[in-house]
């Protein structure tokens, strides 16, 4: 837990610095943590049940807000990942089999499951990862909810979906997940995987496991054949092991594309079937005519939300000329107004990074952004002494070329550059070998649809930013990825045909 | 004494030798052997065509497609009393060219969806082209084996180069004299002849290919395309003969964009 | 504003609806560029619809996050609302002994 101390730090200096600051500071919010309880050691959970794992080696989960030990978890090997997929594939003939309207059935019972233990499972999102708890409990949680109970829908109306095409499901799918969005990138792994008749072997991400492992025990609660889910924790040798094992009819992974290369590259000739939601860069365009203070909300959400680890993050703000001095100034303000602090308080916007490898990337990154010359502003708003932390971020006088502008920094750390005509807007936009995302913000229809068709990235957020939806599909161009995650669209690559 | 044709590649929307001026002897003619370097020029000449291919409307592309099918048709005799070319190849040739043709303004309503998003927003997704295609021709049918897939790529709206059946490469060949008749802008489609494994590895890794077509490669070659295309994220694409007339071969080779607009007074 | 206005009000507050959450939003947004462009400092009063110490708190907060703890004052800040005044006081007697109070303990006028 964040110490006292370390809270009253932080919001003591958030904020203020004239004289009223005293008699005007906010108490602190923390949320209560006593509704979590956690196990200081973890299992696998493989065939409906917890067990330890063969492989010796064990990981600390910490929570990088203070640093402290929260758990240990442990890191299956090779055996571990054979007995998991063993499981799902003694799993999957009844499970496939089974009245569609019934897997429906057990798909929406997580959904409820979900909802009805929803703050337990966001505060310990948020002891885990850093997230604020404003967002793991108004965003994660509830959108983890809503993509199991869009799925469950669809489990009893595949023919209708995909007409003429005899669906059927393909049988173990090895997932592995990245550690920002822990428990929704399950959910969107997980629930069009089983609505679709697939039995499922996850991986979460080595320093967030913590909820995944919880969520085994929803999969308890609501009497889920044991197998159909098998949750394997470990680090990148578990996620080799389940890439390269031969029962694994399709891989999903959402994470870096340097190591969505390593798997396409793993599964070349395997004929087995593969979806990678990798990184990105995307391009935020404020167009002279846009309502300014939305689009400096916008802007805000765009990078620094989730502590700008996000993978759609607007991490390049490109900016009509004309307008650039007034946005940038109210873009600074703004940024001042951020609370960045415990994750727990109910009024932190910014938490803490989600580890200390992370750490060092942001800052490494952000040092060859000073050193290849832009021009560097952090707001004054003090850090915990302990913990994982890094200041909101915005470097103007950017070039194109610099790696601030080119490289995925995952952190929140804004990069803005200038534009005078739309052609140049998308040029700019489209000079990434990335293609997830892109804001616009204007308030002229047409050029909306003009600019939308020409953004080669796989959504664009007009005149609002970073919204997902389980209906939505999601995903990338070029080496963001391919494949779609939500929607129909999302159904469709854990389905064979004919 | 009949007047004897020197068969060329149909490169950039123009009719030309391999640079490297050599060529092998297939089905009785001199044909071009084309290099890594005849590769390059094709990718570089697709990638320019494919702002204008890609921003034609669906219809015109359709137009274009229609047009290829009477060109093809108008052949059929000809191509037709091609060495390995099959009974009712041309005319399945030319079906698949109209079965694409009346495809092109469909696929929006078929591969699209408007999204409920639950909130405040107009949601929709569309599908668009995703860019340079790699095509590689089966040994046979080499004509209906070359002009499906081509025909559902150039549907969509992405550009092509395809690498046409080494043994078989006379059909190609005409196809590219069909298709230059046909009103499709040079740099659409570009068909090459040669050795595949001159080609492939340098199509597979060309860094500008977004996506390859898998069907006419041996397992071996299936592998080291795949293997090449990891480096830049390419999708490999395998259409199998029973899905050479399907909305979703031409989806295959198309990306999904989600637009998110509010909604408010 | 621009003519030398003081303060602004969101309106009279006899008509419903009245002060709401993004109206005020909209308002300080412009008191705060008009402090940034003229450096001169417009006071606010939203009027209407205030009723609870909850109420009245959300406007603090939004002040204090649109225009900054300046204008937490009252020659800048003035909340047009009778009826808020008795739950203000039921909040405080609360805070004091400890227990939820009633109505009936305070007088209506």
């Amino acid at each position: 837990m964040t110490d006292q101390r370390t809270r009253e730090a932080a919001t003591e200096t958030a904020h203020g610095s004239n004289h009223h600051a005293a008699a005007w500071e906010y108490a602190p919010a923390p949320e209560a943590t006593d509704i979590v309880e956690i196990a200081p050691r973890q299992r696998l959970f493989i065939g409906g049940e917890f067990v330890d794992a063969h492989g010796r080696g064990r990981i600390t989960s910490l929570n990088p807000a203070t640093e402290e030990p929260l758990s240990e978890i442990q890191e299956a090997d090779g055996e571990d990942v054979d007995r998991a997929v063993r499981a799902a594939e003694a799993a999957f003939r009844p499970w496939s089999r089974l009245r569609p309207a019934l897997r429906a059935r057990y798909v929406f019972r997580l959904s409820r499951l979900l909802q009805e233990r929803s703050r337990e499972l966001a505060v310990l999102e948020s002891l885990d990862g850093g997230k604020p708890i404003k967002e793991s409990r108004d965003v994660d949680l509830p959108l983890a909810a809503a993509h199991f109970f869009y799925y469950a829908g669809w489990a009893d109306k595949l023919e209708w979906a995909f007409p003429n095409r005899r669906p059927r499901p393909l049988g173990v799918v090895g997932q592995i997940i990245p550690w920002n969005f822990p428990l929704l990138m399950l959910a969107w792994k997980i629930a069009p995987a089983l609505a679709a008749g697939n039995t499922v072997v996850l991986k979460p991400a080595e320093t967030t496991s913590l909820t995944a492992l919880l969520f085994c025990d929803l999969c308890r609660q609501a009497e889920l054949p044991p197998g159909v889910v098998n949750i394997v924790t470990g680090g990148p040798s578990t996620g080799s092991a389940l890439v390269a094992h031969p029962g694994i009819a399709k891989v999903a992974f959402t994470g870096s594309t340097e190591v969505g290369k390593e798997i396409q590259r793993r599964l070349a000739g395997s004929g087995r079937r593969l979806t990678l939601e990798l990184g990105g860069k995307a391009a935020n365009i404020v167009f002279a005519d846009a309502a300014i203070d939305q689009a400096v909300e916008g802007i805000v959400n765009g990078i620094y939300f989730n502590q700008g680890h996000v993978c759609c993050a607007g991490s390049r703000l490109l900016v009509q000329e004309s307008i650039a001095p007034l946005l940038l100034d109210k873009l600074r303000r703004r940024l001042g107004t951020l609370r960045v602090g415990d994750p727990l308080d109910k009024n932190t916007d910014v938490g803490a990074i989600n580890s200390r490898a992370q750490l060092e990337r942001i800052e490494s990154l952000v040092a060859s952004g000073v050193e290849e010359g832009a021009e560097l502003f952090q707001p004054e708003c003090p850090l915990p002494d302990r913990g994982y932390w890094f200041r909101p971020t915005l470097f103007t006088n950017v070039a194109q070329s610099f790696r601030i502008a080119r490289e995925e920094i995952f952190g929140p750390v804004l990069s803005v550059l200038t534009f005078r005509t739309p052609e140049e807007a998308v040029a700019k936009a489209n000079n990434t070998a990335y293609g997830l995302s892109a804001g616009v913000w204007t308030e002229k229809g047409s050029r909306i649809l003009w600019m939308a068709e020409r953004m080669r990235v796989g959504v664009v957020w007009a005149n609002t930013f970073n919204r997902f939806d389980p209906t939505a599909p999601f995903g990338g161009y070029r080496e963001s990825g391919f494949g779609r995650e939500g929607g129909l669209h999302g159904l469709e690559p854990y389905l064979g045909w004919g | 004494m009949d007047v004897r044709k020197t068969y060329k590649l149909y490169l950039n929307g123009a009719f030309v030798r391999s640079e490297s001026q050599r060529t092998y002897e297939a089905q009785g003619m001199n044909v071009p052997r084309s290099t890594r370097k005849d590769v390059r020029d094709a990718v570089r000449a697709a990638r320019a065509a494919f702002a204008g291919w890609s921003g034609r409307t669906a219809m015109n592309r359709g137009q274009v497609l229609y047009r290829a099918a009477e060109m093809l048709d108008a052949r059929s005799a000809e191509v037709g009393r091609l060495e390995g070319v099959e009974r009712g190849e041309v005319a399945q040739s030319v079906e698949a060219l109209l079965w694409y043709a009346g495809l092109t303004d469909k696929l929006a309503q078929l591969g699209g969806t408007v999204n409920p998003v639950a909130g405040p927003y107009f949601t929709f997704s569309m599908p668009e082209p995703t860019g340079v295609v790699g095509i590689v021709a089966p040994e046979r049918p080499a004509l209906l084996g070359l002009v499906a897939p081509l025909a559902a790529v150039l549907s969509g709206g992405s550009t092509a180069v395809a690498l046409a059946s080494p043994a078989l490469p006379l059909p190609a060949l005409v196809l590219g004299e069909v298709l230059a008749t046909s009103d499709l802008p040079a740099g659409a489609a570009n068909l090459l002849t040669g050795r595949h494994r001159e080609m492939l590895p340098t199509l597979a890794a060309h860094r500008d290919v977004n996506a390859v077509e898998v069907s006419g490669c041996d397992e071996e070659e299936r592998r080291k395309v795949e293997e090449a295309a990891a480096d830049s994220v390419t999708r490999v694409v395998a259409t199998e003969p029973d899905q050479w007339l399907s909305p979703h071969t031409a989806l295959a080779f198309m990306e999904v964009k989600t637009v998110w607009h509010p909604v408010g007074r | 504003m621009d003519c030398g206005a003081d303060f602004i009000k969101t309106s009279t507050g006899k008509v419903q609806p009245a002060a709401t959450l993004p109206v005020s939003l909209v308002m300080l947004e412009a008191i705060r560029d008009h402090h940034r462009e003229t450096g001169r400092m417009v006071g606010f009063k939203p009027a209407g619809g205030i009723r609870a110490s909850k109420q009245a708190i959300q406007y603090l907060v939004l002040v204090r996050e649109t225009l900054g703890e300046a204008w937490l004052d009252p020659r800048w800040l003035r909340l047009g609302a009778s009826s808020l005044l008795n739950d203000v006081l039921m909040q405080i007697v609360k805070e004091r002994e400890g227990a939820y109070q009633a109505p009936e303990y305070f007088s209506d006028d």
